[in-house]
């Protein structure tokens, strides 16, 4: 079966930052959280996927289709949601609708009209007047309405009440009810995926931390805690990353690891606090 | 059929899934042959991965509560199914035990338990 | 439809926070028509305004942050270019016929009579300016964008400098061009020789901003 994205040892030379080897796949029909602190690569990975930024070395198969041969087949199939919208501010929802809808082939003005009446958003209402929590519905039912095979999605959350995102993830597990579409969400509030997303891909300073499912990413986790004076120095190289304070330490170790660990208690770790304990590991080894 | 979602039970939530609908077909409230949920639908509903349902209901096809017809959907199978029935059998086997075990804490003799169970039993008819 | 004509109704659509700056601009020059009394200084004139709003769709792209719908959207970097290049020469045809039917009215107001040859010579002297100064603003709106590459929208004072100055030099008596070479003295062989200029000179200029725009990153 086709994957919906196929990332092969992706590469993207900076002067101050480079992407490198970045291999992820996504099943076609699931939903994939792009996660990873603020500057870790999710946008310039999204950014070489739309062919917007040239990539250095490796290679990005959306369905089958390379993404700078084959560009504009790719564009067709791709709906995007970005943490701010791209349309002119000055137009009205329904120009959006004659403006954006003559470069698809797939547009469907009447399944447009409907989405926005759904999302209770008005015709001739401008851009700039709508909410954050509505623009980014304008911009999901956009990506309905030419009928995208990938929904792409970039801090999409940022600035979005509660109820708002509630309402994305929503439409989210709607959008691949049919097992044909996926969406990839890059996103640093990891609540949100916490729940409805399938695989992780876990990216840390340009390189490739994990990618899998995201049920054995969190279980490939632990924290453990414990007294200041609990811990040896042989176990506390084995923890990914820890924070000491006062009155004893909470760290990060590989589940792998947990017999080392003996006595101490282990708990369940979250989405974000692997993300955290793993970004302040990095810091330690500079 | 009821499934609801713990947050802070600590099971996983599979688990939970695959609880519920046991005891859902167990109790007879769903019936042999009746479509379940199909998986992306009661991801949909449960606002969880549709990985987490897969995994339930994979679990469940193994253990065999339910059948998965190709392209149709997934099935109650029936309660008289040989599993289902051998996972009955060890219920009571371990409910039994428990009982066994508080007689014993409690004293109480072997005929009077006989006894207890044949009034529960009796009971439980006349309902 | 092909990509260009899509490109170009964006365009149009961009523009469309500016339409009532254009109707100002058309009316502006009427005056100056009154002032100049001769169809060529007013209509290089004109065209020149006109070419300084070739920024336009630039700025509204870069204040509305359309990067990010132009990586989206399904046509090549190449296309997006064509498609400004056919834009701006669309407004550049229509200029030229309003400002011709402006100043056929505002001279027949004025009581200036007009030959045809002085018409067709307006017509082509328009179209080299416009696409004159456009095609050398395009490349460096494409590479600087319009905030940064705003001096490239200064470049048709030069047109509006010289029209002003052509005021004393150019009588209505003696509009009758003499070229060194024959055939330009023809107004019909001057107006194709001027589409022929602006077409070879949007040639270059396009291929100049392709290899700009492709190699940007958005």
């Amino acid at each position: 079966m086709i994957n919906a994205i196929e990332i092969n040892n992706l590469c993207k030379k900076y002067d101050s930052f480079a992407l490198e080897n970045i291999s992820f796949s996504l099943p076609k029909g699931y939903i994939m959280g792009l996660i990873g602190p603020n500057g870790a690569g999710k946008t310039t990975t999204i950014k070489l996927m739309l062919n917007m930024l040239k990539k250095t070395a490796g290679d990005i198969k959306i369905l089958g289709l390379d993404s700078v041969a084959d560009q504009n087949k790719i564009k067709e199939i791709i709906g995007a949601v970005f943490d701010a919208n791209y349309f002119v501010q000055d137009w009205t929802v329904k120009e959006v609708d004659k403006t954006i809808g003559i470069f698809y082939s797939n547009w469907d003005s009447e399944k447009f009209k409907t989405m926005i009446q759904r999302f209770g958003l008005d015709l001739n209402k401008k851009v700039k007047e709508l909410s954050r929590g509505m623009q980014m519905k304008l911009m999901v039912a956009c990506a309905f309405s030419h009928d995208a095979k990938l929904l792409i999605l970039d801090e999409p959350t940022s600035g979005l009440d509660p109820v708002a995102r509630d309402e994305l993830t929503d439409l989210l597990s709607e959008f691949i009810e049919d097992g044909e579409k996926s969406v990839l969400f890059s996103t640093h509030i990891t609540s949100d995926l916490d729940k409805i997303a399938d695989y992780i891909t876990f990216i840390s300073n340009g390189n490739l931390f994990y990618t899998g499912t995201k049920d054995e990413f969190v279980d490939g986790f632990k924290i453990v805690k414990g007294g200041n004076k609990d811990i040896t120095a042989e176990q506390e190289k084995k923890i990914i990353g820890i924070r000491k304070y006062s009155t004893g330490f909470e760290g990060l170790i590989k589940s792998s690891d947990i017999r080392n660990f003996g006595k101490l208690e282990c708990e369940a770790a979250s989405i974000d606090e692997i993300i955290v304990f793993t970004s302040k590991g990095g810091k330690d080894n500079e | 059929m009821k499934i609801i979602i713990s947050n802070t039970s600590g099971i996983p939530i599979y688990e939970q899934i695959k609880d519920q609908v046991k005891s859902a077909i167990l109790s007879g409230e769903i019936e042999e042959n009746e479509l379940m949920p199909s998986l992306r639908q009661l991801a949909r509903d449960l606002k969880i991965s549709v990985l987490t349902t897969t995994r339930a209901y994979t679990e469940l096809e193994q253990e065999g509560f339910v059948t998965n017809v190709q392209g149709k959907g997934c099935y109650v199978m029936g309660r008289g199914s040989e599993l289902i029935r051998e996972q009955l059998l060890r219920d009571i086997e371990n409910n039994l035990t428990i009982a066994i075990r508080s007689a014993r804490r409690a004293e109480v003799s072997e005929e009077e338990l006989t006894n207890m169970l044949k009034i529960l039993m009796e009971d439980e008819e006349n309902d | 439809m092909s990509n260009i004509i899509k490109l170009v109704q964006l365009d149009k659509a961009l523009l469309k926070p500016y339409y009532k700056y254009f109707l100002v601009m058309i009316f502006a020059t009427v005056p100056m028509m009154f002032g100049f009394k001769a169809i060529i200084p007013s209509i290089v004139f004109a065209m020149s305004m006109i070419a300084m709003t070739s920024n336009y769709t630039f700025s509204v792209a870069e204040k509305n942050d359309l990067n990010r719908l132009y990586g989206l959207l399904p046509v090549s970097k190449k296309d997006i270019v064509a498609g400004r290049y056919f834009f701006t020469a669309i407004i550049g045809f229509v200029a030229i016929a309003i400002m011709v039917v402006l100043n056929l009215i505002v001279l027949t107001i004025a009581k200036v009579t007009i030959t045809n040859e002085e018409v067709l010579l307006g017509i082509g002297s328009g179209i080299i300016v416009y696409f004159l100064f456009t095609a050398i603003q395009l490349p460096g709106l494409f590479k600087f964008g319009s905030l940064k590459g705003r001096l490239f929208s200064f470049v048709p004072f030069i047109g509006i400098f010289s029209a002003s100055a052509s005021l004393n030099s150019i009588r209505i008596s003696d509009t009758s061009p003499s070229f060194s070479l024959e055939i330009l003295n023809s107004p019909y062989a001057l107006l194709i020789f001027a589409v022929l200029t602006g077409v070879v000179l949007y040639g270059i200029s396009l291929g100049i901003s392709q290899k700009i725009y492709d190699k940007m990153e958005l």
